[in-house]
């Protein structure tokens, strides 16, 4: 899907099925997002979607619909979503090239 | 310039001097008050202790940057280390290992002072000769204060080693009289 | 990095939420834990009301116990009793061979950081001081409802390197993650200047019990300088009670010849000695007894005899904080006030001494054995949650490497504030030389053997060259936890040379590892093991407090009531035998409202009895008090 806002890993696509499923109760999807917070100016916020809102842009990717906040959009055009399974820790992560630093704890980025 | 403007995430080590490091003009006369309060000021946003739930290379950076403060305010808060430190900026750097005076007046007055020390028989007879060597090191801290100005980088390293000497006097004359008691109650 | 994960609508945390961390002053004699929220303190209690937990470790059969059971053990079964374990972190085996009051220690033989036998096992003193730190984070567990996994803990402003990494190793052991190692003197001025909105110049004189710390801070705007600090890691109330224990069994050698005491007797005599100095802070005189090979002598000592016995200890105190000031150019004049720390201060004869140097009335008006763990707490706060409150320590003892002849080349002066990284350059003697050793040693002497060893570094990598063209640039940065660690480089070449560190006095390598993974195998078990061990002391206490009871004053019981009690008895001992620690406690409570009748006409029968001297059993109800 050429010109997408995000893209999504085959990784990341299968776990957000498999959390969409787990849910116990019907999702139409993630939500993605971008808010002020953390120590580098901006965080992301991932979270499942009860419905949609108008605005939103919508993703729809290897049987996966992700939702993105309008005001997060900017912030986050050519990011792909990914997931890793790491030894300490299981997650999701966005490569983001919009990003110009990040926190060092990896909770927060600037563009 | 330790932080990121946007973000406030700290940054690596720049390559700067120490007065630039405490974002002071350099100079010799600065008030301690002024030099303490830049340096408390910038510790408070930089110290490890304001990272330690940060990741590890946030916590290195800072490390890092306190380090660097911590040097640059060692270096600079005496006025001895700070008139050196100018001298080494300036391309007129002493040798601080180097011990031996071949200032010939300098030399007489150093010796004629450590036999003063040495015939020193009471704490009294100490205190007068700090007293003393207290008045020349404030006639040449304005002496140094002056020629760093004009600038005068010859008779300022002949008076910052004026200034190393006076300062290891009142050291050794501060040790005779704390072996004799005087300060202790 | 910290990976994301899926959140319900508006449930995504904000980054960086963190729970508290809880502040520990890990003392020689008693430890405390306390815990900070919005700079408000609380120091962690027992459900009876206790904030200290003796720093005892007792090895019984069944496993360690730590804290007052431990304390307890100390009358009947000295020898699995270790006390005063702080004063042997990051001490070699020949240091301790030179340290005074370590009679009470069998010390294993070897080299290397000393380490002492009980009940026939070797521990090093970092899995002893672990055991105190597991005792001090469950109670904060407890009390919590929670999981508490990161520690803010203090230690003195003397301790040097290899003493500050043993802590921190103790604390690794005890499954605590160290956000930092901070001073004792420096979390109490912390306690006090939030506590009072104090700015200026401020001493802390701290006297614990087994180190002497003396601390000159300058308080501005929220910022904690540490301006100058001094002491001596091995100076402390310990000292007074093995200097009054001398007292009395000179005095019982002077009636009754030489004796041999046993290990235990000589715990218990400083048991003794420590119960008198204690009385003695606040009442004139009395009669303390010694029990050596089954005979027993009296000792009267009044305040002042007592003085003259420890005025030697308190002027080396006193001496050490002149030097601090003098050195740091500081007029008395200008010390705005000074604070009192640790349980010692709470002798006379040190608070007057310390008065008359300064010319003021010392601040002791928070307790003196909670304060820094208060301290400890609220800096804990400032690190996880933020906080305007900074503090700036220094180094407390020069940092030098050994060169030729056995002399030391000083790299880090004392009192330069941490953290620090110093460069130094050295170059190769030989040709072709690859390898280095670098020797760091701590202490104020010129020599190698009048300093600490603090570890041996060894550079491994250099490109070969002909002698004294490598030029290797060595880094020794201290962190600021006053942690030591060292980098090379070939500065020509730009290689890194490898560090390999042994240190003098610390653990072997890979042991912090072996004993984790031991620990962490067996925490659940243990945990429910302590428990269940402290309830059977608890209950084998209570039977023998009322066999004692019934013995003496039994007329006071009728049959019917005596019945009773028996069978509370025999409940309790019946519970004590199975593995069930409820029904432990259940039966103590339940034969303690069986006696309370008996045990309020005892108190009745008691007052009419006279004070006659300071016995045994008295000694026995302090240690259990």
């Amino acid at each position: 899907m050429a010109g997408a806002v995000i893209s999504i890993s085959d990784a990341a696509a299968e776990r957000v099925r498999e959390l969409l499923a787990s849910r116990d109760k019907p999702s139409v999807g993630i939500r993605v997002g971008v808010r002020t917070r953390g120590c580098s100016g901006l965080s992301y916020t991932l979270e499942f979607a009860d419905a949609r809102n108008q605005f939103d842009e919508i993703v729809e990717e290897k049987g996966v619909t992700v939702l993105i906040d309008p005001k997060a959009v900017m912030f986050l055009l050519g990011t792909e979503m990914d997931f890793v399974d790491e030894k300490l820790q299981t997650g999701f992560k966005f490569i983001n090239p919009n990003e110009k630093g990040r926190c060092g704890c990896g909770e927060s980025f600037r563009v | 310039m330790a932080f990121c403007a946007t973000c406030r995430a700290v940054q690596p080590l720049a390559a700067i001097d120490h007065f630039a490091r405490l974002g002071l003009r350099p100079g010799f006369d600065l008030d301690d008050a002024v030099i303490e309060r830049a340096y408390v000021d910038r510790q408070q946003d930089l110290h490890p202790d304001r990272f330690v739930t940060r990741r590890a290379q946030e916590r290195r950076y800072s490390a890092e940057q306190s380090m660097a403060l911590n040097e640059a305010f060692e270096v600079l808060r005496d006025p001895l280390s700070r008139a050196e430190y100018l001298l080494e900026l300036a391309g007129h750097g002493v040798d601080r290992h180097g011990e031996t005076i071949d200032d010939p007046e300098l030399l007489a007055e150093a010796l004629e002072s450590r036999e003063a020390l040495a015939d020193a028989g009471s704490p009294a007879d100490v205190a007068t000769l700090m007293a003393a060597t207290a008045r020349l090191a404030d006639a040449c801290r304005a002496d140094l204060s002056a020629r760093i100005a004009a600038p005068d980088w010859t008779g300022a390293a002949r008076a910052t080693r004026r200034l190393r000497y006076l300062a290891k006097l009142d050291d050794e004359a501060r040790r005779r009289s704390l072996a004799f008691g005087a300060i202790r109650t | 990095m910290s990976l994301l994960q899926i959140h319900e609508p508006g449930a995504t945390p904000e980054p960086h939420a963190s729970g508290g961390a809880v502040g520990i002053d890990l003392g020689t004699t008693n430890t405390v834990v306390a815990v900070a929220q919005g700079g408000a303190v609380d120091v962690i209690r027992n459900p009876d009301g206790h904030a200290l937990i003796p720093s005892v470790v007792a090895y019984t059969a069944d496993g360690p116990l730590v804290g007052e059971a431990a304390r307890r053990m100390l009358l009947d079964d000295a020898d699995l009793v270790v006390t005063s374990i702080k004063r042997l972190m990051g001490r070699g085996a020949k240091d301790v061979a030179t340290m005074g009051g370590t009679a009470a220690y069998t010390m294993a033989p070897g080299d290397g950081m000393a380490r002492i036998v009980v009940a026939g096992r070797t521990y090093s003193p970092v899995e002893i001081s672990a055991e105190i730190l597991r005792a001090a984070k469950a109670r904060a567990e407890h009390a919590l409802g929670r999981t508490v996994d990161r520690a803010v803990i203090t230690v003195p402003a003397y301790f040097d390197d290899a003493a500050r990494a043993a802590t921190k190793d103790a604390a690794k052991l005890a499954g605590l993650d160290v956000l930092r190692l901070i001073n004792e003197p420096t979390a109490a001025a912390l306690a006090y200047g939030l506590d009072q909105g104090a700015e200026g110049l401020y001493a802390v004189y701290d006297l614990g019990g087994g180190t002497f710390d003396v601390s000159l801070l300058k308080l501005e705007k929220g910022v904690f300088r540490v301006i100058a600090t001094g002491g001596d890691a091995a100076l402390g109330g310990d000292d007074f009670d093995a200097a009054l224990a001398q007292r009395f069994l000179a005095e019982r050698a002077a009636i009754r010849g030489p004796e041999t005491p046993t290990q235990a007797e000589v715990k218990l005599t400083m048991a003794g000695a420590r119960l008198a100095k204690e009385c003695l802070s606040w009442q004139e005189r009395g009669t303390w007894c010694v029990e050596i090979g089954g005979a027993m002598t009296h000792h009267a000592v009044d305040q002042a005899a007592f003085e003259v016995v420890i005025a030697d200890l308190v002027e080396r105190t006193i001496g050490i904080t002149a030097d601090v000031l003098a050195e740091a150019r500081i007029a008395i004049a200008d010390v705005k006030g000074v604070v009192l720390v640790g349980g010692s201060t709470r002798v006379p004869l040190v608070r007057r001494r310390v008065q008359a140097l300064f010319g003021r009335e010392p601040l002791a008006d928070i307790n003196p054995d909670e304060v820094v763990a208060a301290g400890a707490a609220l800096q804990a706060e400032a690190l996880t949650v933020g906080g305007g409150t900074l503090l700036l320590d220094v180094t407390p003892l020069t940092l030098g490497i050994e060169t030729m002849g056995g002399l030391v080349e000083a790299i880090v002066p004392r009192n330069a504030p941490i953290p620090l990284a110093r460069a130094q350059e050295f170059t190769t003697y030989q040709d072709g030389q690859t390898a280095m050793a670098i020797h760091v040693v701590q202490g104020e002497r010129e020599t190698v053997d009048g300093c600490r060893s603090l570890a041996r570094f060894e550079l491994h990598g250099i490109p070969p060259m002909v002698a004294g063209a490598a030029r290797i640039g060595v880094t020794f940065a201290v962190d600021a936890d006053g942690l030591l660690t060292v980098a090379a480089r070939e500065r020509t070449t730009g290689v890194a040379a490898d560090v390999t560190v042994r240190p003098s006095y610390g653990l072997e390598e890979g042991e912090i590892e072996r004993l984790l993974r031991e620990s962490m195998i067996n925490a659940r078990a243990d945990m429910i093991k302590r428990l269940l061990i402290e309830a059977r002391v608890e209950a084998d206490r209570t039977l023998a407090a009322l066999a004692g009871a019934l013995k003496t004053d039994g007329d006071l019981v009728d049959a019917a009531e005596r019945h009773a009690i028996e069978d509370g008895a025999e409940t309790l001992r019946r519970a004590a035998a199975g593995t069930d620690r409820d029904a432990i406690a259940l039966a103590v409570e339940e034969l303690g409202r069986a006696t309370a009748a008996f045990a309020e006409r005892r108190m009745d029968r008691g007052i009419g009895a006279a004070l006659t001297g300071q016995s045994v059993e008295r000694l026995a109800a302090k240690l259990s008090g």
